[in-house]
């Protein structure tokens, strides 16, 4: 058990209201063209060495002593601005950056300003603007953002066509994802092909690999926090894209003092099945919407919607039809100019249904939650910055209502067992200069969840609700003894959880550590390598434990005048309570989950390197990772081995190598060029080590779990970006873009199967491969 | 000009193409596959059992086992099963009793194999009939199935449709209903052609047996959501040496079939 908690909260109080003579310059950090807010803009004073960054809605504070400075204001993409300053009382001030033209000479960067940049207390952070999702060539040519963030250092996928992202060896599950601080449960379109974030919609993204500020809990491998934009406040616009799969139309503008933005995607009907006269289709479509109202100086209110469906329909006989829902309202209130509040009432829903008309069965389950949130932010003074708040959350599962699809189906109506539960979070976050080269970051979160009482609840024999036949050597369900009273199927799970990062600035370079722990109480039942849109949700409780993760990273930062910078960063991590499904576990309409999964542990390591240019005519970035990602199960102790013999074996997620390259270059004012590269070791799997018939059939005789590995994947995908010179006279702004997905038109492979070939009826290794070389083509304009 | 592209793009995705991938090689195992069985609604019963051995995946054919000694054993009752055809043993039996042990045993390399089990019921077969439904490819067989299920015993089905087709269902969501469910043939079944569907009862073991093996033998293929692969185990015992079971089952069951004739 750490106990990091203590210590700095001493030196906190210590240091606490030392300031004579000091006043606050307050405001917001705003787009000069659209008047958006912008977010994690640095704001820097040189002669104090100090600075700080705009929070999550645009707002900045700073308390200096009395004096005459230069403000630094900076932001990647726009035009650094100087601000010369003379502070002696409060005062407000509201700061518009210009989008950097598309400047071609470099930008020299002083020394001094990178110096303070490099030293915050924060590692395993990647930031992506909307620029570079939108530049970064994806197959057909459909800008997204889960597709780029695959690029970035210890991100990974389970393949092409995989729904969710895996990040430093961690499930797809275990990623906390905020589209404007409401939980997203499925975060893909089409079963991975897309992502569900619209990226014209976006203003900002960051992903949270490690030292995850403690504002953030509940999953357990990473924060990806998404910002939509507000809207545009100064004028109406209106852009669009026209692309082979999809197309999307966004429109903003003011309303009032306030402004709007709604945007719409959807995909062409019929896109990966046959021809025109076929009855199937597939299709998906999402609306993003918001509206910001700014009620007076010190009061706005923001209302975010988010709507998506998938609809998968072959011929009326199999319908599929999932998506997400997200509402929230957040209202922003200064108090002081020194404390800002949030509060936020967020409501999110993830519906799932399937009707399989053949079989005459209809099946719609989803998951609600309600959300409150209220968050603070004290900026003390130049040295320390507090964040802390309160979360609350309840959860409702539905894992399925089943009904007869047609009057003459056989099937019954039943209602599986619905859950509930709460969770709730206290927690505090200190950002501390505590001198020139050392800073901290240091904050405590309090968990406190709660699985609410239901009926049907089993209890087991000697509580064990798997069990092992010694005879047959396989794991068996437990035998059920009964079911709990209502009010005893609750648990109750109180945690306590530690974070810490603290760096140390050297002349242009900073070493940094962090450590975390985080609870995760939900799980996502799955025993597939990625999430299906069928898995389902369940919550801990009193068979099922919450998953636990402690995770250690060190970092060496540094950057040069060229504009170069170099992150190089090593983590360890330890999951404990990670479920393992024992073998032929049935999780459909499974009731008691518990009988089927046997708790295990997860442990990942591994080294991440980030070379990353990111001002001039050319920009790259080259992140590489190696890493292990691991699982072992040791059994119940009841004479069982576990999995794979209770060794630690390799997880899906085990990428050993993990290499991606993105380079673009801006030729002229028209064109421009941008190319990925990737690399990544095979995903572990299980090949057969022999065959035999059974029942007239050849099977494939497997050996241990994830004993081989599939080939490589590696790919190349080049685009290129003509932007026409705007005509005399008008607005209008097109873009053509084109791309090549897989140039060299490598087959990898998504999975390999074995079985006998129903012609020849010799077996062999079938290779499933998703895409080949994807040639594409967008259009896009902007009114 | 944007239709030419969509054209390209929607040939290259989603190909299966066969690829020689070099495999491990695991030891030479004893496989059993074992059926007690008798009609449903009928009295006299029938063991056969077909051993065999685990062989190199990419070999064509397998190796019979026909040195074996194979003896079910009821209550104190033994009744020695010969061998009748390479590998095959197989015997009659007046009549099944429920609640009642069945045992095999058998004897092989010096090894003794043993699993036992009890009678399982099964539903009734009510009809085949043909469908004129399509799932994926367009080119598949309909047939409709219809069944009667036993109330509250919670039932397992096999069916074997014929030509390696077999499917497995439970009345999780139709128990004691007369139920109806379709199954599609691909393209390589013949028509006019008469085949015998076969039905037979299971238990929950068996049943996720079948699961696994009918998943490993890749007949509801691979993709991205195939579930995690390892070994599967039956109910086969080895006696001498329990740390190297035989694979395969034996299963004690009812079993109805019915013709069915594509057109």
């Amino acid at each position: 058990m750490m106990r990091l908690g203590g210590v700095p909260f001493l030196l906190f109080v210590g240091l606490w209201g030392h300031a004579q003579n000091r006043y606050t310059l307050s405001g917001e950090v705003l787009d000069a063209e659209s008047m958006e807010t912008l977010i994690g803009v640095t704001l820097l004073v040189p002669e104090l060495n100090t600075g700080t960054v705009t929070n999550a809605y645009g707002f900045y504070s700073l308390t200096l002593p009395e004096g005459n400075y230069n403000l630094v204001v900076q932001y990647l993409g726009y035009e650094t601005q100087t601000i010369p300053l003379s502070l002696d009382q409060n005062s407000k001030s509201d700061i518009r950056l210009v989008p950097a033209a598309e400047t071609l000479d470099e930008v020299i960067v002083t020394d001094d300003i990178e110096r303070i940049n490099i030293k915050k207390p924060e590692m395993s952070i990647n930031r992506l603007s909307a620029s570079t999702i939108q530049q970064t060539p994806v197959v057909f040519g459909e800008p997204d953002v889960l597709k780029t963030i695959q690029l970035l250092p210890g991100v990974t996928s389970a393949g092409e066509g995989a729904s969710g992202f895996n990040v430093r060896g961690g499930a797809a599950d275990q990623n906390l994802i905020l589209l404007d601080e409401a939980s997203i449960y499925n975060s893909s379109h089409l079963f991975g092909f897309f992502s569900v974030f619209n990226p014209d919609a976006i203003k900002d993204l960051r992903l949270y690999k490690g030292g995850i500020p403690a504002k953030y809990g509940g999953r357990v491998s990473s924060v990806l926090d998404i910002y939509q934009k507000e809207g545009n406040k100064e004028d109406f616009k209106l852009n669009g894209g026209i692309g082979l799969v999809a197309s999307r139309l966004l429109a903003e503008g003011p309303i009032g003092k306030g402004s709007f933005l709604v945007g719409g995607r959807g995909t062409y009907a019929h896109l990966f099945l046959k021809a025109t006269d076929n009855p199937n289709s597939a299709y998906f479509y999402d609306l993003n919407t918001k509206i910001s109202f700014p009620v007076n100086e010190n009061n706005k209110l923001y209302l975010s919607g988010y709507f998506g469906r998938d609809v998968f329909d072959v011929d009326g006989s199999f319908v599929n039809t999932y998506g997400n829902a997200v509402f929230n309202l957040r209202w922003n209130h200064l108090f002081s100019d020194r404390l800002f509040s949030n509060l936020s009432l967020i409501y999110s829903d993830y519906y799932y249904g399937l009707l399989l008309d053949f079989a005459g069965f209809d099946w719609n389950s989803g998951i609600q939650n309600t959300n409150l949130k209220y968050d603070l932010s004290y900026f003390a003074n130049e040295q320390i910055k507090m964040d802390f708040g309160l979360q609350s959350t309840f959860y409702s599962f539905n894992p399925g209502y089943i009904e007869p699809a047609r009057t003459d189906s056989g099937i019954l109506a039943e209602q599986l067992l619905k859950k509930y539960a709460t969770e709730h979070a206290l927690y505090v976050d200190v950002s501390h200069n505590i001198t020139d080269q050392l800073a901290l970051q240091y904050g405590l979160r309090l968990n406190h969840y709660v699985r609410l009482g239901q009926e049907g609840l089993n209890t087991y024999e000697n509580n064990q609700p798997t069990i092992y036949n010694t005879e047959l050597g396989i794991y068996q369900k437990g035998v059920v003894s009964g079911t709990y009273d209502q009010n005893k199927s609750s648990a109750t799970y109180t945690h306590l959880e530690p974070r810490l990062t603290l760096s140390y600035a050297l002349s242009n370079s900073a070493i940094k550590l962090s450590y975390n722990r985080l609870n995760q109480y939900l799980h996502l039942i799955s025993n597939t390598s990625s999430p299906t849109p069928l898995d389902v949700w369940a919550p801990s409780g009193p068979h099922l434990k919450p998953q636990q993760l402690d995770q250690w990273a060190v970092g060496y930062f540094t950057s040069y005048e060229n504009g170069i910078d170099v992150q190089l960063e090593s983590f360890y991590k330890n999951v404990n309570n990670r479920l393992d499904y024992i073998d032929g576990a049935d999780l459909v309409a499974n009731n008691a989950v518990e009988q089927v999964t046997l708790p295990g542990d997860v442990r990942a390591y591994g080294v991440e390197l980030l070379v990353k240019k990111s001002t001039g005519r050319f920009k790259s970035w080259l992140a590489y990772t190696w890493s292990k990602s691991e699982q072992q199960t040791q059994g119940l102790g009841m004479g069982d081995s576990g999995i794979n013999q209770g060794a630690w074996y390799a997880n899906a997620y085990d990428k050993r190598h993990d290499l991606s390259i993105n380079a673009s270059y801006t030729l002229n004012a028209k064109w421009s060029l941008n190319a990925n590269l990737i690399y990544q070791s095979g995903q572990p799997t299980t090949y057969p080590d022999g065959q035999y018939t059974f029942a007239g059939l050849r099977v494939p005789n497997y050996g241990l779990r994830n004993g081989s590995r599939l080939p490589d994947y590696h790919r190349l995908d080049i685009s290129a970006t003509l932007k026409p010179a705007i005509k005399k006279g008008k607005t209008r702004q097109g873009q053509w873009i084109f791309g090549i997905y897989n140039l060299y038109n490598r087959k990898n492979a998504a999975s390999i199967s074995f079985r006998q070939n129903r012609e020849t009826l010799r077996n062999e290794a079938v290779r499933f491969s998703i895409f080949g070389i994807v040639p594409s083509l967008t259009y896009r304009i902007d009114w | 000009m944007k239709k030419w592209l969509f054209i390209i793009a929607f040939m290259t995705i989603a190909c299966e193409d066969v690829v020689d991938i070099e495999l491990p090689q695991g030891p030479v195992q004893l496989v059993v596959d074992a059926e007690l069985s008798r009609a449903v609604g009928g009295i006299e019963a029938t063991i056969v059992v077909d051993l065999s051995l685990t062989t190199d995946f990419y070999a064509e054919d397998i190796t019979k086992v026909s040195d074996a000694v194979v003896v079910l054993h009821t209550g104190s009752e033994q009744l020695s099963v010969p061998q009748t055809d390479p590998g095959i043993y197989a015997a009659d039996l007046a009549s099944l009793s429920e609640d009642t042990p069945y045992s095999i045993e058998i004897t092989h390399n010096n090894q003794t194999y043993s699993a036992t089990e009890e009678l399982v019921l099964s539903g009734t077969f009510d009809a085949a009939t043909q469908g004129d439904g399509q799932l994926f490819s367009g080119n598949e067989t309909e047939v409709v199935v219809t069944i009667t299920d036993l109330e509250g015993l919670g039932n397992y089905y096999l069916f074997d449709f014929g030509y390696n087709n077999l499917f497995v269902t439970r009345d999780r969501f139709y128990d004691g209903q007369q139920f109806s469910f379709s199954y599609f043939y691909d393209e390589f079944f013949p028509k006019n052609t008469e085949v015998h569907i076969r039905m037979v009862g299971i238990d929950e073991d068996f049943y996720n047996y079948m699961q696994i093996l009918l998943s490993h033998s890749g007949q509801n293929g691979g993709g991205p959501f195939a579930t995690a692969t390892s070994a599967l185990k039956g109910n086969i015992t080895n006696l001498t040496n329990p740390s190297s079971p035989a694979l395969g089952y034996f299963r004690v069951v009812e079993h109805s079939s019915l013709p069915f004739t594509a057109e």
